[in-house]
């Protein structure tokens, strides 16, 4: 379509991010163009630095530069508490209702046969793990609201039950069928007040 | 519901097409093979978010357009005003708006304007498989009740996680898998029988009555026979009918107790209906269950639904249409197509015509 591969090249990286079909992937790219030096370079610099730096907190899953992450390493959290999440930004949604001072477990998936997601391809052993050194007294499900989320939920809960954890699962006012991501911050707080214990 | 106008751009054989029906009966005539179900298919596409002939949207868009665009402009029996429209582009997603603010999910549109079609193909429900005894209670029941809808969206997320379980032989431990999605199927199930038991007690009265109405001289008995064993009292007692039957799921590789194995038992006179049902028995109950439905919709949503009436007078004799037409009460506005003015005129005095011509042009008054 261009007279410029380099241009067409960049189109075709843009559309392969999330949500961005080609009108956007092309208005990107333009702007990218128009765009002082700078400004592309530093975008560069960044996708590649978080490539190098990013990694897995060896305790909790979270995104760090470090071993461990600033949330496992904050001395004035409860370690008593673990709240497990399906995702990274999902940590960011349950920090932005303040309701919550404790732990978090990122699984990076949920259960789907479908998918080929099983209990060993996302991060449940490490939760067990974690949980048989004893120092939780209580674990908070916090999984999606969709039936793959309840079934790591369920599942989790299942091998969670001879130990003396409390398991509770964040009360369902967040909608039904939809992702944490989309639950507002109000429901969220409210969910968090209103947790119950799985039976 | 009135619909007050109705707006198609490159959708099926209509480049660019306005109505202002309003009234309480619209008739839509002419030659077969111009479009007059497509009409019908986009006001049923407006109430349902979807076309009852295809899953396909692509088919939808008119040959040679890329997107295709449906609006409606209602008005409620208290006067209040509503505007739906849905569009969509090929290779996109289907997006729907209510009084012009785009919806998040497409189901949020479901059951805004209750619909309930008739058509040809309809005989099928008393006819022919379950399937499509099932799909008559969703439809219906999924415009009055949202957490129905959901339930069943869940429903069919469960089954299809389960079935990959199931069929996947390589898994050691196959019970411990299956844990977690039995309990969902146990509450969807639940949930979904729960609301089919108490809306087929509410609808077996209707139709029952609805079919004498329409001149049937039989009684015509409709009772609900749950797929997940008789009986069901509890989600617990759902759970414990599937694990039950978890071996033989595992052997079979199929889920084999659910509301996915729902029925409706149709009978008349004591005798099923499916196996010795004549043509006129079959139409009669169809339209009987159909107008069961209006009413149904009017009451639980508390405005009449719309009526859509697909080659319906063509089929049947004249004193079962004259019944028929005397009984569209429950309906707020009706629409019906045929092939000639004069069977329709017969039926609804006073009616609005509407000539569909070639080339996808409609003439008001015809
Ligand atoms: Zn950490």
């Amino acid at each position: 379509m261009f007279q410029s591969p380099s241009l067409e090249a960049l189109v075709q990286e843009l559309k392969k991010l999330p949500g961005v079909g080609n009108k956007s992937a092309l208005r990107m790219a333009f702007h990218l163009l128009r765009a002082p030096r700078e400004e592309a370079e530093a975008l560069a610099k960044w996708l590649v630095r978080v490539k190098e730096r990013v990694r897995l907190c060896v305790v909790c899953g979270n995104y760090t530069e470090e071993e461990t992450c600033a949330l496992c390493l904050d001395a004035r959290r409860d370690e008593s508490l673990i709240c497990v999440v399906e995702q990274p930004s999902d940590i960011y949604l349950v920090e932005s209702t303040g309701e919550y001072r404790g732990h978090y477990h990122v699984l990076h998936g949920a259960l789907s046969p479908l998918e080929g997601v099983r209990p060993e391809s996302i991060r449940i052993g490490e939760l067990v793990e974690r949980v048989a050194r004893g120092v939780v007294k209580e674990v908070i499900l916090a999984t999606n609201p969709n039936v793959e989320g309840d079934a790591t939920g369920f599942y989790i809960a299942d091998l969670l039950k001879e130990t003396d954890v409390i398991i509770s699962r964040i009360a369902r006012g967040v909608p039904v069928g939809g992702e944490l991501e989309f639950a507002d911050q109000l429901t969220l707080a409210r969910a968090f007040r209103g947790r119950r214990g799985i039976e | 519901m009135i619909l007050d106008s109705l707006r198609l751009l490159d959708f099926r054989n209509f480049r660019e097409l306005e109505i202002e029906p309003g009234g309480r009966c619209a008739a839509i005539w002419g030659p077969n093979g111009r479009g007059k179900t497509n009409l019908l298919e986009a006001i049923f596409l407006l109430g349902t978010t979807r076309s009852h002939r295809t899953r396909k949207d692509p088919e939808l868009i008119r040959f040679g357009g890329d997107v295709y665009h449906v609006a409606g402009s209602y008005r409620r029996s208290n006067g209040g005003r509503m505007t739906l429209s849905v569009a969509y582009e090929k290779g996109g997603r289907k997006k729907g708006r209510v009084d012009g603010k785009e919806v998040s999910k497409m189901s949020s549109l479901v059951g805004r304007c209750g619909v309930v079609l008739v058509s040809p193909e309809d005989v099928e429900i008393t006819k022919g498989e379950p399937e499509r005894r099932r799909q008559f209670l969703d439809l219906t029941l999924c415009s009055i009740d949202p957490i129905y809808l959901r339930s069943l969206q869940e429903l069919g997320r469960i089954l299809r996680q389960r079935s990959s379980l199931l069929r996947d032989t390589w898994e050691p431990d196959r019970a411990r898998m299956l844990d977690p999605w039995d309990r969902q199927l146990a509450a969807a199930g639940w949930a979904i029988t729960e609301a089919r038991a108490r809306a087929m007690e509410e609808l077996a009265p209707l139709v029952e009555e609805a079919y004498s109405a329409l001149g049937g001289g039989e009684q015509l008995v409709i009772g609900y026979r749950p797929g997940i064993g008789r009986e069901p009292v509890s989600e617990e007692d759902v759970l414990q009918k599937i694990v039950a039957v978890r071996d033989e799921d595992l052997r079979l590789r199929r889920t084999t107790i659910g509301p996915h194995r729902d029925d409706l038992d149709l009978e008349l006179d004591g005798r099923s209906i499916r196996a010795y049902g004549s043509r006129g028995q079959h139409r009669t109950a169809v339209l009987a269950l159909k107008l069961a439905a209006v009413r149904l919709m009017a009451q639980r949503l508390g405005e009449e639904p719309i009526l859509l009436l697909d080659d319906v007078f063509t089929e049947l004799d004249a004193s079962r249409a004259e019944r028929l037409a005397t009984r569209l009460d429950g309906a707020g506005q009706v629409f019906a197509t045929g092939t000639g003015r004069a069977e329709l005129d017969r039926f609804f005095p006073g009616v609005e015509h509407f000539k569909v011509e070639e080339e996808g042009r409609v003439v008001r008054g015809g």
